[in-house]
C-alpha cells in the first residue's frame, strides 16, 4: 500500500478572456491495482489571463496539495506536464513527484480528472463564466 | 565506422527518408531505423503465410510516404518517359498502393475468421486468458509449461508472430490460453498488423497474465512493465491482471524479495514461476482460477426422463457437476456461468400455454 496524492487539472483551453482552471488533488492510498482508500479531495480553481506556463501548472497543484491534511507522492498525467521529461517538473516540485505508472495511479488520475472536470462545468454555470 | 568496420548503422530514433539517405551516404554502408530493424525481425521469423502477408504489408506501408523521395533521389539526373516528360514517382508508388490493397483484402478476411472464431468459444463457456508482456519475457516458455505442449520457445526477439491458443482445464473449467506477440517500447501498431491482432486478442480477454522477466534489473522491470501497462490500459478497464514473474529459478529468495519491494508497486497479483523448471505453476493455477469471472451455484431438479437427461448431458458439457443424485427426479448441484444457470432454469420452468 502506498500514499499518494493523485491530481489533474481542467480547463487549460483559452475561453473568453483568459484561462479558467481547476485543479482536483485526491489524497489516497492505492495497492498496484486498486484504490484502496480515498482519504480526502480538495480543488482549486484559478483564473489566468496568459497561457499557463509549467511553473503557472506546478504552482496550481502544489497549492492544491497543500490544502490536503495528508502527505504522499504527487502523481500527475505526462500530458499535464507538457509532455516533459520526468526530471524538468520533479525538480520543480517541493515534495515528491511521478508521473503515473501503475494500473491503481492510472485509475486515480482518471477519479480526479472527473472530478476536475465536473467541479469546472459546475463553477462555471454558477458564476455564470461565459465559455 | 571506420574503426569498428560495421556493416550496418542502426538508429535508436525514427529517420526520414532524406536523414537515411544522406548518413548512409557518409556511411559508405547500409543506414537503418529501429522500425526498419523490427521488420527485418519480423521477416526473418514469418513462416507461416498469414505472418508472411503481414511482413510485406508492413513493409509496403512504411515505405509509401518514402517511395516518392526515394525514387526521385536516385534519379535525380534521369527523365521518364517521351522526351523525359514522364516521372518515376508516380507509377512506383500506384504499384505499392495496389499491392497493399491486395493484401489488406487477404488479412480482412483472415481476421473476420478470427472474430467469429473468438466469439464463438466465449458462447460456448471458454474463459478467455491471454499472456501479454515484453518480448522474450518467456511467454512462449510459459505458454508451453501450463498447457503441457511444445510450441517453438527460444531466447530471442519475437518467436511468436501469430497468436496461439490452447484449450486449459483449470479444476473442470474450460478456458483457453493464447500466447501472444511481444511488446516493445513505442510499439508501433500501424507497423505490424500481427501487434494488432495481439492486442485485440488481450483486449477482449477475461483475464490477462503479464509476463516479465524477473531475472533483469529492477529499473528495466520497471520500464517494461510501464511500457505494458501503456499499452494495455486504456482498453482493459475492469480486466483482471496477474503479473507472472518469470525466470525465478536465476535468483535466490533474498534477490527476489528486493525486486519485489521495488516493483511491488507496479505488479499487481504478483506470481512466481519459472516456467523452464515448471516451479511455482500450481500456485498460479490458483492464482488464475480465483480471477476467472465468478461462476454461481445452484442446485438443479431435473425430470428423469429422455429429455431430463439429455439436458444434464448439456450440464456436463456447459460446467461443473458437483453432485448427482437419481431418483423419481435427478437432483444435481451444478456451478456454470450466470447465464448457463438461467437458460437451464428457464428450460426447467413449465410452459403456461
Amino acid at each position: 500500500m502506498w500514499d499518494i496524492i493523485a491530481v489533474d487539472i481542467s480547463g487549460r483551453h483559452r475561453i473568453k478572456g483568459g484561462y479558467y482552471m481547476v485543479c482536483a488533488a485526491a489524497a489516497l492510498t492505492v495497492s498496484a491495482n486498486h484504490i484502496e482508500k480515498v482519504r480526502q479531495i480538495k480543488i482549486l480553481p484559478v483564473w489566468l489571463n496568459l497561457a499557463p506556463s509549467l511553473p503557472d501548472v506546478v504552482q496550481l497543484i502544489e497549492d492544491t496539495a497543500n490544502q490536503l491534511s495528508f502527505e504522499g507522492t504527487i502523481v500527475a498525467e505526462k500530458g499535464d506536464m507538457y509532455n516533459k521529461p520526468l526530471w524538468v517538473p520533479e525538480s520543480m516540485f517541493t515534495r515528491a513527484f511521478k508521473y503515473q505508472e501503475s494500473i491503481a495511479e492510472r485509475r486515480a488520475i482518471e477519479l480526479v480528472h472527473h472530478i476536475s472536470l465536473s467541479a469546472r462545468n459546475l463553477l462555471i454555470n454558477e458564476l455564470q463564466i461565459e465559455a | 565506422m571506420r574503426s569498428t568496420g560495421a556493416e550496418k548503422v542502426i538508429f535508436y530514433n525514427k529517420l526520414s527518408t532524406t536523414q537515411l539517405f544522406n548518413i548512409s551516404e557518409i556511411c559508405g554502408c547500409q543506414v537503418i531505423d529501429k522500425f526498419q530493424l523490427i521488420l527485418e525481425i519480423f521477416a526473418k521469423r514469418a513462416t507461416t503465410h498469414r505472418s508472411k502477408l503481414q511482413v510485406e504489408l508492413a513493409r509496403l506501408k512504411y515505405e509509401v510516404p518514402r517511395a516518392r523521395a526515394i525514387v526521385s533521389l536516385l534519379k535525380k539526373e534521369e527523365r521518364a518517359g517521351f522526351m523525359g516528360l514522364g516521372d518515376y514517382e508516380d507509377s512506383y508508388e500506384h504499384d505499392l498502393k495496389k499491392r497493399i490493397a491486395r493484401i489488406e483484402s487477404e488479412l480482412e478476411s483472415a481476421k473476420k475468421d478470427d472474430e467469429s472464431l473468438r466469439a464463438f468459444r466465449h458462447m460456448k463457456g471458454f474463459s478467455l486468458i491471454s499472456l501479454a508482456g515484453y518480448t522474450n519475457a518467456g511467454k512462449s516458455t510459459l505458454f508451453n509449461a501450463i498447457v503441457n505442449e511444445s510450441v517453438e520457445a527460444k531466447d530471442m526477439l519475437f518467436t511468436t508472430l501469430v497468436p496461439m491458443t490452447r484449450a486449459l482445464d483449470l479444476g473442470g473449467r474450460k478456458a483457453l490460453l493464447t500466447d501472444t506477440v511481444g511488446f516493445i517500447e513505442d510499439l508501433p501498431h500501424w507497423l505490424v498488423d500481427a501487434f494488432k491482432s495481439t492486442l485485440e486478442e488481450i483486449f477482449l480477454s477475461d483475464l490477462i497474465l503479464l509476463v516479465v522477466d524477473a531475472s533483469e534489473k529492477p529499473e528495466t522491470i520497471l520500464q517494461k512493465l510501464s511500457t505494458s501497462h501503456d499499452t494495455l490500459w486504456d482498453r482493459i478497464q475492469g480486466v483482471p491482471v496477474i503479473t507472472v514473474l518469470n525466470k525465478t529459478d536465476l535468483l535466490d529468495k533474498s534477490e527476489l524479495d528486493s525486486i519485489m519491494e521495488q516493483i511491488g508497486y507496479m505488479a499487481p497479483n504478483p506470481a512466481f514461476v519459472s516456467a523452464k523448471e515448471g516451479i511455482g505453476m500450481t500456485a498460479l493455477k490458483a492464482e488464475i482460477i480465483r480471477h476467472l469471472p465468478a461462476w454461481s451455484f445452484c442446485s438443479l431438479s431435473l425430470p428423469n426422463s429422455e429429455k431430463g437427461m439429455s439436458l444434464l448431458s448439456w450440464l456436463y458439457e456447459e460446467g461443473i457437476v458437483h453432485r448427482v443424485e437419481y431418483g423419481e427426479r435427478i437432483l444435481v448441484d451444478y456451478e456454470a456461468r450466470t447465464e448457463i444457470i438461467n437458460r437451464a432454469q428457464a428450460l426447467l420452468e413449465p410452459r403456461e400455454d
